[in-house]
């Protein structure tokens, strides 16, 4: 067998593959079963939000941000209206403030569970990913009831939300925490102790703190590498402050502290809508805001939580109705782009597992 | 891009026989028209599609083909390779970067195939049809049979679709054209 | 809560007519700015900064051209500042220029600064931060994409968002959508 030639191959992964996420395309030089070198090509749902924004007023623009990241919309549509509220110095009435807490909590146990589904489906696993859109389902239903749409809600308002809770609507949400918090164990069992699934994840993709922290990345990537840092908690907004939660923290910054953190968020976003819901008063929804929205001249940059990291979103208002520039700080661009830097040395195999863990959603990625 | 719809011509087309002969197969219509409806039938019950979700469509044809709303009841099993695909459920924006690829995935799957356009970005460029780098409706790439609007449409509008869709290659299967 | 004094971005607070309460946040964002900029001008001289000024409680400054990835290297590895964690990077087309900003956060010390660059509308380029910070990698390649802003001894130039054959940058103004 001496003398055997052998040569990189160039293959092209995508855009359309089951495991892509959506319309991701990487081309990878593998040598054998190892990838060499990843060249990821973006830009497949390139649709120009940015371009259009700065044609639409402030509350236009809300319905776009729902696409970004499709699957967690209430946290797209929080960071448009934060921004533009702490650009405005608006206050907020209580109820608002609360009403979207729950909702965005409760958005995130769904994007998680999203995640579960997806990421083990990926690996293989058909059962979690069943299991986990029936919870996921439950929780559209609240949604459907409070703002009528499934996916892309279209909720907020600058200077609150746009419709109150119905009747009943908030002992429903407290009866899911119960049904939820019962679930959970369930969904451990069937993958913890697996076997096969911590042969897959466990020190696959590792990443260390300053690797991910001069990468700009943000949310549970870099959580998983042991950093604390939470928005909700280090740069606070909206009403987080009065909440008591923590922030799980990963230690090797591999695809099993990834999946280990999504799960205990789901935990903890359980405890937040309990103490939302202990705490939430009848009143307005809405502050007094004009009728038109016109942020003052200057520019300003503020951040949220979202699921997959810190969105952001900077404003550039020349004090029209319309923003000058508004540019979008996506989590899932950016935490991309290490992605050729962990892949290289890695088994094809592999690929998927770290492309699943870094939770993307293309529709962030190219905005 | 070629988007005429000359792959299925208005009457069914029996391979080997020239286009007098076709005709008149198609007139005497008991044995092996018969034959037709009941591969029509047969086609629309095992209809596969092929993966293809671009964006938020592509989450509600997931959340179809989970457990609520099960797809699988109705005989459709999503496959990843066109070449096993029966129809392809186009799922999102359509960019004009990944026009191509749509247009190469559509002609590798082979006959008989059919097309649904799955929200309103597929269906007319959507919420984004003022943007630059969007196709402004899938049809203007691939022929189209079925469009569902919806932004994104519900799991109860897609399986509605879907059945219209079963119900066109049923009538199709009789020679009739459903436009 | 708001009063209208506090909201000016680039307001002086000791030079309000009326005794009105300073706000602390604008008291501590002044204090930070003043710091940076000192050290700033102390290690590349005055002529380094072409403007400062505090946009929404964010020390912003305007960096030269030339000594843009200096300054940004200084502010990272500066013992007493330490801006290591970057927040964002944006590029604004202005009538005359195009203008490229770039938020930081210090994780040690817990604030944040803003530093911007200028460069022509024509041809015009700005030195690249990927040095620095690898965040900025794919930062600039979208500025570069969208706006048309070359970016000096970056490592991968090329468009990031849009086809490789795509004429035109467009976020800038004047870009005509054409279908």
């Amino acid at each position: 067998m001496a003398g055997m030639r052998t040569e990189e191959l160039m293959m092209n992964i995508g855009p359309q593959h089951p495991s892509t996420h959506g319309v991701l395309r990487l081309v990878v030089k593998v040598d054998g079963e190892i990838i060499t070198d990843c060249d990821p090509v973006l830009g497949y749902l390139h649709r120009g939000t940015e371009k259009l924004a700065e044609d639409l007023q402030y509350t236009q623009i809300i319905p776009y941000t729902d696409r970004l990241d499709y699957v967690g919309a209430m946290a797209n549509n929080h960071a448009l209206v934060n921004a533009v509220e702490k650009a405005m110095d608006l206050q907020l009435t209580d109820r608002a403030e609360y009403l979207r807490v729950i909702n965005v909590e409760l958005n995130r146990v769904a994007s998680h569970l999203l995640f579960l589904g997806t990421y083990l489906l990926d690996l293989g696993a058909m059962s979690p990913f069943l299991y986990a859109f029936h919870a996921r389902e439950k929780i559209l239903d609240l949604f459907v009831k409070i703002c009528g749409a499934r996916l892309t809600y279209n909720y907020m308002r600058v200077g609150g939300v746009k419709w109150d809770a119905p009747e009943g609507w908030l002992d429903e949400v407290r009866d899911f925490v119960k049904y939820m918090r019962e679930q959970m164990p369930m969904y451990d069992d069937l993958v913890h102790g697996n076997e096969i699934f911590h042969n897959r994840v466990i020190g696959v993709g590792k990443m260390t703190q300053e690797e991910a922290i001069a990468y700009g990345m943000s949310g549970i990537n870099l959580r998983s590498t042991g950093f604390n840092w939470d928005v909700r908690k280090n740069k606070p907004y909206s009403i987080y402050d009065r909440f008591d939660f923590e922030v799980p923290l990963g230690q090797n910054g591999d695809c099993y502290d990834r999946y280990w953190c999504h799960v205990r968020e789901i935990w903890e976003s359980l405890k937040i809508v309990e103490q939302a819901l202990d705490q939430i008063e009848p009143g307005p929804i809405m502050a007094k805001v004009p009728k038109i929205i016109r942020v003052p001249a200057g520019e300003y940059y503020a951040g949220v939580e979202a699921m997959r990291g810190e969105l952001g979103v900077y404003i550039v208002s020349e004090g029209k109705d319309k923003p000058y520039r508004l540019k979008l700080h996506r989590p899932s661009f950016i935490n991309l782009q290490i992605l050729p830097k962990l892949l290289k040395g890695n088994l094809m195999a592999n690929m998927v597992a770290i492309l699943g863990a870094t939770d993307i959603v293309v529709g962030e990625v190219d905005a | 891009m070629e988007v005429t719809n000359n792959q299925r011509p208005a009457y069914m087309e029996f391979e080997g026989f020239s286009k007098e002969e076709n005709e008149e197969l198609n007139k005497a219509g008991i044995i092996l028209g018969t034959l037709e409806q009941i591969k029509g039938w047969a086609r629309s019950n095992s209809l596969w599609p092929l993966t293809f979700a671009t964006a938020c469509c592509g989450i509600e044809m997931m959340a179809t083909g989970g457990a609520d709303y099960d797809f699988d009841r109705f005989g459709v099993i999503f496959r990843a390779s066109p070449r096993q695909a029966d129809c392809v459920i186009v799922a999102g924006t359509i960019t004009k970067k990944m026009a191509p690829v749509v247009r190469r995935l559509y002609d590798q799957m082979p006959e008989p195939k059919w097309v649904i356009a799955m929200g309103s970005c597929a269906t007319a460029g959507g919420p984004y049809v003022r943007a630059y780098s969007v196709v402004k409706g899938v049809d203007q790439i691939i022929p189209v049979d079925v469009y569902i609007p919806g932004c994104p449409p519900s799991p109860p509008a897609l399986m509605y679709g879907v059945n219209k869709l079963q119900e066109k290659i049923r009538l199709e299967a009789k020679g009739k054209k459903v436009r | 809560m708001s009063e209208e004094n506090t909201k000016k971005p680039v307001a002086d607070p000791a030079k309000e007519e009326a005794p009105a309460p300073v706000d602390p946040r604008i008291e501590k964002a002044t204090q930070a700015l003043t710091l940076i900029q000192d050290k700033i001008t102390s290690q590349f001289g005055e002529a380094a900064i072409e403007e400062a000024g505090l946009k929404q409680f964010v020390p912003t400054f305007v960096i030269k051209n030339e000594l843009y990835a200096e300054v940004a290297e200084f502010l990272k590895t500066e013992p007493s500042l330490l801006f290591n964690y970057p927040q964002a990077m944006a590029g604004t087309d202005y009538k005359d220029y195009i203008e490229v900003y770039f938020l930081v956060h210090s994780t040690e010390k817990g604030y944040d600064v803003a530093i911007k660059a200028r460069g022509e509308r024509d041809n015009g380029s700005v030195p690249t931060l990927s040095g620095v910070y690898p965040y900025c990698g794919w930062e600039e390649r979208e500025i570069y994409d969208l706006l048309g802003l070359n970016f000096r001894n970056h490592p991968d130039m090329r468009r990031i968002l849009l086809q490789d054959e795509w004429n035109g940058h467009p976020l800038r103004k004047d870009y005509v959508v054409r279908d």
